[in-house]
């Protein structure tokens, strides 16, 4: 694709990164109260705010104080926790991983399991598969996730004690190597099905609509009037294009799954920035509660940068326009 | 327009969950046995006769909670959607109409507002302000027009070509009666449609934030409700059904709705 | 005949469940293919022709919403009842589809060699990709495509509607099917390609041997390529006779009614009164230039135009898509802004003119439109549509308001109660009507006509046009008639003008330009037009044009028709040439050889032109 359309693309990202910047920098001083709790929490001495007010300069005029605060902010300098006594950057990254496992690992099967589910949805339309699928997709879709985990827990974990109920290891008997990566694995599971399934129920309908529409297209009757067979009319002809929608929606979907993930994590005290953040909120630790907002803004801004790369290297007139 | 809606099954059950809701949120005095706040049944009861959806570990009837909990939830959505509304549609029209230098500001502008994660977004305002529905009523409508500004906008730019457009500019009309008369009416509907979904994608926030504990202490929510089932989850497994099943019949009402009314609309095109 | 038919579709019956219940498209038709013969199947939009021949093959998109009934034997095999993997080795092997619109039907995401490429290796497993490549690549070359060799790696958005058509029937025909279908293969196409596309079909069809079945509403490409003819009518076949039978006596009402409503260049035309062509016109255009920018430059759309419009005349400008014709009409009321040139109004200078000038020159100009469903406001009520010019001018009240109202309405032939309905509630003709009424609300003394009548069907386009005859007589109101049909032109115009990539190439009066036209693009348009006669088929040489419209972003030096033409000398690449009565010519030509006689060269084209070997005239009469 044109290295303009790229560079255009990464451009686009400077104006979003300083709207969320700028969020960020307007919740603290507009908050009630004196800004510097927002940056070094409620319960520190009047020593540490003196030395946070001198390093955000937050006595100086606003353009400096923003200009700062954005040159702190692109250098991982989020403020410190008073509360844990650490930088908020190392608490996060912390807890990052278990996150990432999570929605990454239900980024995926969703993804996965939606296309399939939606192919089948869409190539018996109207019969019995297509009903079923679709109407327990909207069911799932409209149901708040934490009664998909809280049901989960009742039925599968308390009833019929397939899956441990909560954490992400076993506390009593962590182990070590193999059988901790099937320890954690295992503790994996529900909150990975609850998670997915959301995601799944919209993939699925996105893929659906998008497959129903290409099947109905002139080109797909071409090729069936060529002898194409079935199978491959949908997977060669017909998937292709019907995928676009389900990428374009990609950048939305990692912010979607990443709010779930917070609750997924409450209702399976599952130790990852979602448990973190409710905790913070608890806590009154300000300076966690906005970076985790940061971190989860730039990364849905990334993600969308990376979709619509996606989508002009697939769509072959944007790329040869 | 109306009876193609109904017709259809998806639209009628949307209709009807749609007007459960409202009726129940808007009767809400009149239809709870008991106030939801009050502690006056035995804590931790199943389904009786006298509580028939069981009561909370307070002993607070859970039957009046959830039906408090419907106007909460309506008067949040009815009000997001005011918001979105007004927002996206001025936004849309303006910028799908006047093109050029203002188009891209204002997509630029739609577009920094639509990756703004709201629900994160919606938790930093509540650490930093506290909680309060007019906070999470202003943080949600603010950031949930950009996808009803991008369909009004596409509306119009397809109208803005469109033969009767052009018509009216042969006859001399000015450009406000143009946007007015023949640009309005014909791309407000299918932004209707979709305002049905955002609805229910609000509500579902709201039940969410109510589960962490950030909701307004002073009204019922669904959310908070489920969120005691949370402790509760061995012994009490209704504190943990009912509510959730409530929100899933009244974001399933409104999906419904919205997806019938986009087919209807589209479908007359 | 005797032998046995090839396809026999026995009681086809088609059912559709519409929103308002079923819908009955197809109902019991009897239709026999035999080898060797060319079916010509003809009906007017929504008889179902397409339906029956989708259904039969099952092609129909696959839905719980359609049942089909019926028998469909392709030499005794039930295509209905087969086997899918049977029925998968049928298709695109004993049966070759071409359809409507190229565009739409080649995949956009894959090469178009590929495609063409496709159709022969899913029915030989043996075939490697790359021989696929090149036998596809020898198939292109076959129908015409210039230097397909060297477009291995394009795209079909990169190629013209022309080509992406022959890609098409290279595809159909790759297996040589002993059954080719073509469901209205030509109607996307302008008219000169038209001709060229019949042509490669003709050569394909005769090539392979194979029997066809041509669907279409157009009687001209019936009487040319035709055996047989079958006509439909509500999903019903109404009339199957040999061609020759059915243009000459046909038996069916419909029929009949068909025949006469269709324009024809063979026949006379009625005389229309003389028209005053003295005094101010009402409407004169002088060197009018519009150009647009588009990132690759400016598009000369219109580049010098002179024409003027008197009191009481209609003048037909016709030119295939891409010509400027609509932009002229655009730039004429002011839509557009014209890059360089006049336009004189009832003589008073428009060009700039803004504000209260221009509105009120506006008041005496009006435009009627192409689309019946996109020209009308669908939520506003017909009568405040017709409302709107004079509330905008301000006439509303002293008009008589309402009465007015009624009075547009009974002028168009609509009654009165139709003011309170919106426009979804009227069918395609009545909507047009609605759109001149509207049209003439303020009375104008001009009127613009941008294809008005062509996405109509025959019977009601010949209503619309008697309309618009009986109004024009009536109240005296210049036409300005833009459309790309020529026999339809011809039936309205007092004077005509021919359009050719933004410029004027001839115009005259209507007996001038039709019946002795001097500019070769006259001449091909004019030969290029199928005639609904099937005895003119054998004998008539047409003239079959060159490659495809240049790129209006670049035209060629000097006379913009010289790479397509057949007289082309070098002088004709150095001179632009200027629209005067040329010697030998009553009439204004643009045209170094302008010339009524018409030589084709003796001898074989590159790209598909036939082989002539006699000068010949013309002649329309």
């Amino acid at each position: 694709m044109t290295r303009r359309y790229v560079l255009r693309r990464l451009l686009q990202v400077l104006p979003t990164a300083t709207v969320i910047l700028l969020v960020g920098f307007l919740l603290i001083h507009l908050a009630p109260g004196d800004p510097v709790l927002a940056l070094a929490g409620q319960s520190g001495d009047a020593e540490y705010y003196a030395f946070m007010r001198e390093k955000f300069g937050l006595d100086e005029p606003l353009t400096t104080q923003l200009a700062i605060y954005a040159g702190n902010a692109l250098r991982g300098d989020l403020g410190t926790s008073y509360v844990q006594g650490r930088p908020v950057f190392d608490i996060i990254a912390e807890r990052l991983p278990a996150t990432m496992l999570l929605t990454g690992t239900a980024l995926v099967l969703s993804t996965a399991v939606g296309i399939v589910v939606g192919i089948v949805a869409a190539t018996s339309a109207g019969r019995w598969p297509d009903v079923t699928v679709s109407t327990t997709a909207l069911a799932l879709y409209a149901a708040p996730v934490f009664l998909l985990g809280q049901l989960a827990i009742l039925l599968l974990a308390l009833r019929a004690g397939w899956f441990p109920v909560q954490g992400m290891r076993d506390a009593r008997d962590p182990g070590t190597g193999a059988s901790q990566l099937l320890d954690v694995g295992h503790h994996l599971v529900l909150p990975v099905l609850v998670l997915a399934s959301q995601e799944v129920a919209a993939v699925a309908r996105l893929c659906r609509v998008g497959l129903v529409d290409e099947l109905a297209r002139d080109h797909v009757r071409t090729a069936r009037a060529k002898g194409v067979p079935e199978r491959v009319v949908v997977t060669k002809h017909a998937l292709r294009r019907a995928l676009l929608p389900v990428v374009t929606v990609l950048g939305g979907r990692v912010g979607h799954l990443v709010s779930g993930a917070v609750i997924v994590e409450v209702v399976f005290g599952w130790p990852g920035i979602g448990r973190l953040l409710v905790t913070a909120m608890q806590t009154r630790d300000a300076p966690i509660v906005l970076g985790i907002f940061l971190l989860v803004a730039v990364t849905v801004v990334l993600a969308n940068l990376v979709t619509d790369l996606l989508y002009a290297w697939l769509d072959p007139r944007v790329r040869y326009s | 327009m109306l009876v193609r809606l109904l017709a259809s099954p998806g639209g009628g059950l949307g209709a009807a969950l749609t007007l459960v809701l409202l009726v129940v949120g808007l009767a809400a005095p009149l239809l709870a046995p008991y106030d939801p706040f009050a502690v006056d049944g035995p804590a931790l009861s199943r389904p009786t006769g006298a509580h028939p959806l069981g009561t909370d570990a307070l002993g607070r009837d859970l039957l009046s909670g959830i039906i408090w909990g419907a106007r909460t939830s309506l008067l949040v959505a009815g009000c997001v959607a005011v918001l979105v509304s007004i927002v996206g549609a001025t936004v849309g029209l303006l910028s799908g109409y006047a093109g050029g230098w203002a188009d891209d500001v204002l997509m630029r502008l739609t577009e920094a507002f639509q990756v703004l994660p709201r629900f994160f977004l919606a938790l930093v305002v509540i650490a930093f302000f506290g909680p309060g529905l007019d906070r999470l009523i202003l943080v949600l409508g603010l950031t949930s027009w950009p996808l009803l500004a991008r369909v009004v906008r596409a509306e119009v730019l397809a109208l803005r070509t469109r033969e009767f457009v052009e018509a009216a500019r042969v006859h001399g009309a000015s450009r406000t009666r143009i946007l007015l008369r023949e640009i309005l009416p014909n791309a407000v509907p299918p932004a209707i449609a979709l305002l049905g979904l955002v609805v229910a994608q609000v509500i579902l926030i709201e039940a969410g934030l109510g589960f962490l504990g950030l909701g307004d202490p002073n009204v019922v929510s669904w959310g908070a409700l489920s969120s005691e089932a949370q402790q509760f989850l061995r012994v009490a497994w209704w504190l943990s059904l009912f509510p959730g099943v409530a929100i899933l019949l009244a974001v399933l009402g409104l999906n419904l709705l919205g997806d019938a009314l986009t087919d209807v609309v589209t479908g007359r095109r | 005949m005797s032998a046995a038919a090839l396809l026999r579709i026995r009681d086809l019956v088609v059912h559709f469940a519409g929103r308002s219940g079923q819908v009955c498209a197809v109902d019991g038709v009897d239709l026999d293919v035999h080898p060797g013969e060319t079916l010509g199947l003809v009906g007017e939009s929504g008889s179902g022709k397409t339906v029956t021949v989708l259904a039969a093959l099952g092609l129909l998109p696959p839905s719980a919403a359609c049942t089909v009934r019926g028998q469909a034997l392709l030499d005794g095999r039930d295509l209905l009842t087969m086997a899918p993997r049977q029925l998968r080795a049928v298709r695109g092997r004993e049966i070759g589809l071409v359809f409507q619109d190229p565009m739409t039907s080649l995949h956009p995401s894959f090469r178009v060699v590929d495609q063409v490429a496709e159709a022969l290796l899913v029915h030989n497993g043996r075939l490697t990709r790359r021989d696929a490549r090149d036998r596809a690549v020898e198939l292109l070359e076959t129908v015409g495509v210039p230097h397909p060799g060297r477009r291995v790696h394009d795209y079909p958005h990169q190629w013209s509607g022309g080509m992406r058509q022959r890609a098409m029937i290279a595809m159909a025909m790759a297996n040589r099917p002993r059954l080719l279908v073509a469901d209205e293969p030509t109607t996307a196409l302008d008219v000169t390609i038209q001709a060229q596309i019949l042509d490669v079909l003709r050569a394909a069809r005769d090539d392979v041997g194979a029997a066809t079945l041509f669907i279409t509403h157009d009687f001209g490409i019936v009487a040319e390529l035709a055996d047989r003819v079958a006509v439909m009518r509500a999903g019903r076949i109404v009339e199957d006779a040999m061609a020759q039978q059915l243009f000459a006596t046909p038996q069916h009402p419909h029929t009949v009614a068909l025949l006469q409503a269709v324009p024809r260049l063979d026949r006379p035309v009625p005389e229309r009164p003389p028209v005053a062509a003295r005094g101010t016109p009402v409407l004169a255009v002088e060197d009018l230039v519009t150009h647009h920018r588009t990132r690759r430059g400016a598009v000369h759309a219109v580049d010098g135009v002179d024409l003027a419009v008197h009191a009481g005349e209609t003048v037909g400008l016709v030119g295939e898509s891409g010509c400027g014709k609509t932009t002229l009409a655009r730039t004429v009321l002011r839509l557009v802004d014209p890059t360089a040139g006049r336009i004189l109004f009832r003589g008073e200078d428009i060009t700039t003119a803004r504000g209260r000038r221009l509105r009120t020159a506006r008041r005496g100009m009006s435009m009627v439109f192409q689309d019946p469903y996109a020209s009308l406001n669908p939520r506003m009520a017909v009568g405040d549509i017709l409302a709107q010019p004079l509330r905008v001018a301000g006439r509303y009240r002293s008009s008589g308001g309402p009465r007015r109202i009624a009075e547009l309405l009974d002028l168009v032939g609509l009654e009165s109660a139709s003011a309170t309905r919106l426009p979804a509630e009227f069918s395609g003709g009545q909507r047009q009507r609605i759109g001149i009424a509207r049209a003439l609300a303020l009375s104008p003394d001009l009127l613009v006509l941008d294809e008005p009548v062509s996405s109509l069907d025959v019977s009601i386009q010949a209503q619309v046009v008697a309309l618009l005859d009986r109004l024009q007589r009536e109240l005296g109101v210049a036409y300005l008639f833009i459309a790309h049909d020529l026999a339809l032109v011809r039936q309205l115009s007092d004077r005509v003008a021919v359009m050719y990539l933004g410029t004027v190439v001839e115009t005259g009066t209507r007996e001038q330009v039709y019946e002795r036209p001097t500019h070769p693009y006259t001449q091909s348009l004019l030969s290029a037009v199928p005639v609904p006669d099937p005895a003119r088929r054998r004998g008539a040489a047409r003239i079959v044009l060159r490659g495809d419209v240049p790129d209006p972003s670049d035209p060629p030096t000097g006379c913009r028709f010289r790479t397509r033409c057949w007289k082309a000398t070098s002088e004709c690449a150095v001179t632009d040439p200027e629209l005067v009565v040329r010697p030998g010519s009553d009439h204004p030509s643009a045209c170094l050889h302008a010339d009524t006689h018409v030589a084709v060269p003796v001898g074989r084209q590159p790209d598909g032109q036939r082989e002539v070997s006699e000068p010949r005239r013309p002649t329309t009469g």
